[in-house]
This record gives C-alpha cells, structure tokens and sequence, in this order.
C-alpha cells in the first residue's frame, strides 16, 4: 500500500514535470519566433529607411479599436540599385517606386494581434523625392486589411501576422524616423491551468535615411 | 524492496534533469531574446549619439553625443519578455578620441576627427549605477556591448 502510494505520488510528479515541459517547449518555440520576426523585419525595415530620401518619409497615425498603434509609412525607393540608368548625371537616384510599411488595424485571438504588410507600389511616373500624396490622402487605396485589394501595388508581403503595437514618429530635425515595433504572443496555460500569460517583445529603434540629397 | 527503491530514486533522478532542461532551456530563451532588444538599442544609440557628433572644438567639455557626460546612465523600458510589466534597458556611452595620426583618412586631422564610440546595454541590474554586468545562474551576463570607429567631418585650420 504505502509503495503504490508512493509509486502513484512519483506518477503525479512526473506528469507535472511533462506539462510544465510542453509549456516550455510552447513558449520558447514562439519566443524564437517572435526574435526571427523582429530581426527579419527590421532587417527589411532598416535596409529601405537607410536607403531612402528624407523629404519623402510621409507617416499615417492610425490606432486599432483598443488602441494600439498601427501607423503606416511610405518611402521612396528604387527597383535596382546596381542599374546605372536608375542614376542621374549627379549620380542621384532617380525614385521609381514606393515602399509601404502598415499594420493593420485587426485585433485577432486573446493578443489582439494584426498583421505587418510591406507592399510596393508605383502609382506612374512622377516618383518622389517627395510625399506621395495618394497615400497620405486616400488610405483605403493603401492600407486596406487585404493587401491584395490595394491599389498600384505590385508586391506585397505579410512579414508578421502576431503584430501588437507598430508606431512611427518623423523627426524632422535630425531627419530620421523613430520607431516602436512590438509583437505578442497567443496565451499560454499556467501550471494551475487558471491563469493566462502573453509574452510579448518590443524594440525602439532610430533610422536616418542617408538618401537626403539634394535638401528639398 | 531494495529493487524499488533504486526504480524510485532513478525516477526521481530523470524527472528532476528533466525539470532542470527545460528550466535551462527558457532561461536562455529569454536571454536571447533580451540580447536581441539590448542590440537594437544599442544600435539606435550609436545611431544618435552619430546624429549629434562631438562638442564644438570651441568647448570640448560642452555637450556632444547628446550625452551631457560620460558617465550618463540612460533607462528605457519596453514590454520584453511579458506584455504587462516592462523591463527597463540601460545604457551607457562611452566616447574616445583617437589620436593616432596614421589611422585619420586624411593623415593630418584637417578634414575631422576619429572617436570609438562604445556602447553598454545591460538589464536585470541589481544597481543601475554600475554597468559591470549582472551574473545569472545558467545565463551569464545580461549585457551587450557595440563598438563602432567614426569619422567626423569637419574643417580644421
């Protein structure tokens, strides 16, 4: 008697130690995901921000239901850097694409997570260095919650659908972008099976685009 | 009897290493995790220490670097690794001048200045104030550091 409820004890135990085990297991493979993401979009990020021209960074404040920032932001950008006819005589780039970053305002699951789209769009001829005024004044042309629907964009892609907060500010000064990206995780059961965790991971980060010539 | 006792002790042998795995295993998880945040950050204070570039020779202690000293110890807290309490980050910058004349691109510092600029991004500190890193069973320290030489530009009589 006293060995089978010693042996029934060792049982519980054990069982214990598996399901903290799947948790664990849970949590790091989302951890490792959110990591992937961040450095993958911020790779993408930073990479189109650095190569841009300042005067054409044009920024759209929009909050989802809950209130969480999902901003947008369009650049000016270049379909191949390595072609000589994408440069003037000054060896200025000469623009011929936009590049769009959004979220979208979507709260899905317990995380109230959206998506993050990168999509490029070439509305015609007359490319920057400036705003593109369509999408600062018609974002349903733009930043719908279906990137397919969007128009004039020839690509788009989802880089993150566990998006949490995506918020942009311009620094007109210092000429760069502030930026504020965080991602979230769907819950996880506790131990006790009553309480619910979400983990998230968020970064600041600043990017000068070295572009910024000539000074409009 | 003694049969049981070694199956119990084995049991509990396995479960405990298992626990232990797996525990090691979000451990570093998390760290990673906080080194990845840690490296952005210190990426985006190089980014704008650069943006700010050194005193004016004029007034070499004055500010620079948007840094008022170099012993300024800046907090950010971002919700990492847990969405409703947020870890803050500190971070130091560190500023040398280099003088060795052979390394300046333009042999003879007319044109500008060299400087190291190093940056500390340390979290979990016990005292904030010092940035010798804090040591955790199984992870090691919680800190990264980023090295970066610039050139600043500018015209010297």
């Amino acid at each position: 008697m006293v060995c089978l409820g010693i042996f029934s004890l060792l049982t519980l135990v054990a069982l214990g130690v598996l399901v903290f085990g799947a948790q664990g297991f849970h949590q790091v493979v989302y951890e490792q995901g959110s990591q992937n993401d961040i450095r993958r979009i911020m790779a993408a990020i930073q990479r189109d921000l650095t190569s841009t021209h300042h005067k054409s960074v044009s920024l759209v404040d929009r909050d989802s239901a809950s209130g969480n920032q999902r901003d947008g932001i369009c650049v000016v950008s270049l379909d191949n850097w390595n072609d000589p006819g994408n440069f003037d005589t000054y060896l200025r780039p000469k623009w011929n694409r936009y590049v769009v970053y959004y979220a979208t305002l979507e709260e899905k699951g317990q995380n109230q997570t959206g998506r993050l789209i990168r999509e490029v769009c070439i509305p015609g001829s007359n490319v920057g260095p400036y705003e593109f005024d369509k999408f600062l004044n018609s974002p349903g042309y733009y930043l719908t919650e279906g990137p397919a629907a969007n128009t004039i964009d020839i690509t788009s892609q989802v880089l993150t659908d566990r998006l949490w907060k995506f918020e942009l500010t311009n620094n007109l000064v210092a000429q760069s972008v502030s930026l504020r990206l965080a991602l979230r995780n769907p819950p996880q059961n506790t131990a006790t099976g009553t309480e619910r965790e979400m983990h998230s991971m968020e970064i600041l980060q600043e990017i000068k685009p070295a572009n910024t010539w000539p000074q409009i | 009897m003694a049969e049981l006792v070694i199956a119990i002790v084995l049991l509990g042998v396995v479960v405990t290493v298992t626990a232990m795995i797996f525990t090691r295993m979000l451990a570093s998880t998390t760290k990673t995790g906080n080194q990845t945040v840690g490296l952005i950050f210190a990426q985006r204070r190089l980014e704008q220490a650069t943006q700010v570039g050194p005193p004016d020779p004029s007034d070499p202690t004055g500010p620079g670097w948007g840094i008022t000293n170099q012993d300024e110890i800046l907090a950010e807290g971002v919700y990492t690794p847990d969405d409703k309490l947020q870890t803050t980050f500190w971070n130091r910058l560190t500023v040398t001048p280099l003088d060795d004349r052979n390394a300046m691109p333009d042999g003879g510092r007319k044109m500008g200045d060299l400087f190291k600029l190093r940056v500390e991004v340390y979290w979990w500190a016990t005292n904030p104030a010092d940035p010798r890193p804090t040591f955790r069973q199984g992870t090691g320290e919680q800190k990264v550091e980023l090295e970066t030489i610039y050139y600043y530009q500018r015209m010297k009589d």
